[in-house]
């Protein structure tokens, strides 16, 4: 990446009037005595954002709804003016903003091109000059002489981004493209981004779709309530956005929390912890969760059994074990003791939210200390959901049959059994 | 550089003006037809009721009403079309970044070719007086029309800023065309003016303007540049006062669609 950035954005605050808060009647305005808005009524849409783009940067912008995503490619766009701060924008910039765009249903996809390429600043002359390509890009050759009304809502978006892209600016903002297409419009867009991306032109690319901004974008930049809360290589920012949705998910749940047993021991607390030693709820591929109990012995126990079930997002026991079946010598333990029990194991779960259940149980196995339900949850996050339950480690390999056709098909299962024996 | 930002700007006031002027009469049977038959129509109905008690010692009553029909039409109509001009085109605004002002020029460019197809209707009328045109009535009449052109593009900058944030304005303005209609001398002759109102209406730009465009074209003989420089000066303080508030007004538009 070379060159001074070509968007340049500091300290950029937005705030609007909350909508009830906002007179929509001249007798609320003339009425109602002027006061100074107070912080209470106005609501950041964003909060002291940083960043720049520099020229050629494919930029992909990830967070949650209402995150201020939009908010912030209006004012890229200078729709919508700062509240404070500076936004700088260098070069000419093609919006495509929005689901739908500024057409008029009434007039003919043809007489829309024209309108919409003359609001983009196209000149007629560059219009008639592209229009066959506006037309093809679109795929709706045919229907270009009929009313825009008549078209699908699908072929319209279609048509809009088919201007955007062919008004020759310097910046391309995006704001979820994707989501409103068929496959095959998609796949016309992700030609577009590679060419974008061959052509060194910057890009700004609003999308839910993780997939493809990982694909295409050189950095991601995650907002979250107004702020950037983190911003870098697609992979790192991802992960992130993806343990803020967990995080979001889990205060969403209700916990159904189910506690029984005698009390002569407590489960106090249950920790997940990483690789590195901290504290998380959100497990990545190829980590070891670890899952620590925190534990206080009321009374004295002998070779109690420490226990756990890993539940998925269906309450199904995914994984069962504990201390007596694992043959863990677990000592003798006197009241007030406190000790912490941890399971380790190789994340080889798919991705999901999943709960824990564990358990302190008598060395008879026939009475429990204390037995707690769904106690805890955290979560699983890998590149790709593969739609299975779990995801061992494993490998694949192939082997190509010997020349000799006859042979080679008599016992091909055997020969690949054996070769991935050793 | 300069010129051919001059030329897109023109062309996207022009795309603009003659899409919404297609879409306005789109649907409609009689389509264009409209355009002349509506000021006709409301010209017929005033003048049955109106050429009775006003029409009498007028020699040209007829041509007066219709001149001041068509240009207090035109007036009403460009103002309260520009002044909905930026809350009906919400759906661009809020998507592509557009400088505001052409938004307001081109709807005071739409209702202005309604208004230029509405002048031929003038002609038979003048037709059938015994009048002499003259160029220089004929400019005079051609300045009323550039002035009143200047007028609604003023008062829409104005209110079209102002009517995103209060949607009342369309019903207090419906009031005050109502209003200004009938202050206005369109129905009866400047000489009817009741006395407390003459001075009122010296303040009033379209009485002028439609004082001098019909001097221009049925009194070429007996006419005076007097109303016609004192309009433009009273337009000119206008402008440059909607300028002023719509450059405060525009910047946080787009925020209220």
């Amino acid at each position: 990446m070379m060159g001074t950035p070509i968007i340049h954005v500091r300290n950029l605050t937005k705030s609007f009037p909350f909508p009830h808060a906002r007179s929509r009647s001249l007798h609320d305005a003339l009425w109602t005595r002027e006061r100074p808005p107070s912080p209470h009524e106005r609501l950041d849409a964003l909060r002291d954002v940083n960043f720049s783009v520099r020229p050629g940067e494919f930029l992909g912008i990830i967070g949650p709804n209402g995150s201020g995503k939009s908010t912030l490619l209006k004012i890229l766009t200078r729709i919508y003016p700062p509240t404070t701060g500076t936004v700088m924008v260098q070069g000419t910039v093609s919006p495509f903003l929005e689901l739908g765009v500024g057409f008029h249903p009434e007039l003919t996809a043809r007489e829309n091109v024209f309108l919409y390429g003359t609001v983009l600043g196209l000149s007629l002359i560059e219009i008639r000059h592209r229009y066959t390509d506006i037309a093809a890009f679109a795929g709706l050759e045919q229907f270009m002489e009929a009313k825009l009304k008549t078209l699908s809502s699908g072929m319209q978006v279609r048509l809009a981004f088919s201007v955007a892209i062919h008004v020759p600016a310097d910046i391309l903002l995006l704001d979820e493209v994707l989501a409103v297409g068929d496959a095959e419009f998609q796949e016309r867009c992700f030609r577009v981004f590679a060419r974008f991306k061959e052509e060194r032109k910057t890009v700004v690319l609003v999308s839910h779709d993780l997939g493809s901004i990982r694909e295409f974008a050189d950095r991601i930049i995650l907002l979250h309530q107004g702020s950037i809360v983190a911003q870098g290589i697609p992979e790192e920012v991802i992960a992130r956005y993806r343990e803020l949705q967990w995080e979001r998910r889990q205060t969403d749940v209700p916990t159904k929390e189910r506690r029984f047993g005698d009390g002569k021991a407590k489960i106090m607390r249950v920790r997940f912890v990483n690789d590195g030693g901290q504290e998380t709820t959100v497990f990545h591929a190829n980590e070891v969760i670890s899952i620590c109990l925190d534990v206080v012995f009321e009374e004295t126990c002998e070779q109690p059994v420490f226990g756990l079930i890993i539940h998925d997002a269906h309450v199904r026991n995914i994984f069962v074990t504990n201390t007596h079946w694992q043959r863990v010598d677990t000592d003798r333990y006197t009241a007030g003791e406190l000790v912490t029990v941890e399971f380790r194991l190789p994340n080889e779960l798919e991705v999901g939210r999943y709960t824990i259940s564990p358990a302190i149980a008598h060395r008879n196995l026939r009475s429990f200390h204390d037995w707690r339900e769904h106690v805890g949850a955290f979560f699983v996050d890998r590149p790709f959901d593969t739609g299975g339950m779990a995801h061992f480690q494993h490998d694949i390999r192939i082997f190509r049959a010997s020349p000799q056709g006859s042979e080679a098909l008599s016992f091909p299962i055997q020969k690949n059994a054996k070769a991935t024996a050793t | 550089m300069m010129r051919q930002n001059l030329t897109r700007t023109w062309e996207l006031i022009w795309t603009l003006a003659k899409t919404d002027w297609k879409v306005r009469y789109s649907g409609s049977r009689l389509g264009y037809l409209w355009a002349v038959l509506k000021p006709l129509l409301i010209f017929a109905t005033l003048y049955t009721v109106f050429s009775i008690p006003f029409g009498r010692g007028v020699p040209m009553y007829a041509a007066e009403l219709l001149i001041g029909i068509l240009f207090w039409n035109y007036f009403a109509e460009g103002t309260s079309t520009g002044m909905q001009s930026l809350f009906a085109k919400g759906h661009i605004l809020t998507k592509v970044p557009v400088s505001l002002w052409t938004i307001a020029a081109a709807s005071t460019l739409q209702v202005t070719l309604t208004f230029l197809l509405n002048l031929l209707v003038i002609i038979p009328f003048v037709a059938a007086q015994p009048i002499i045109l003259r160029l220089s009535g004929l400019l005079l009449f051609l300045g009323s029309c550039v002035l009143t052109a200047m007028l609604i593009l003023a008062i829409s900058l104005f209110l079209a800023p102002l009517f995103v944030r209060y949607r009342d304005l369309k019903q207090l303005w419906e009031v005050l065309l109502t209003l200004g209609f009938f202050v206005t001398p369109i129905i009866y002759p400047p000489n009817m003016t009741p006395e407390r109102l003459r001075h009122v209406l010296s303040f009033n730009p379209m009485a002028l303007l439609i004082q001098s465009a019909r001097s221009g074209i049925l009194q070429p003989s007996d006419m005076s540049l007097l109303p016609l420089l004192t309009a433009a000066g009273m337009i000119g303080m206008i402008f440059a006062a909607s300028i002023y508030i719509f450059q405060r007004t525009a910047p946080t538009v787009s925020e209220y669609l």
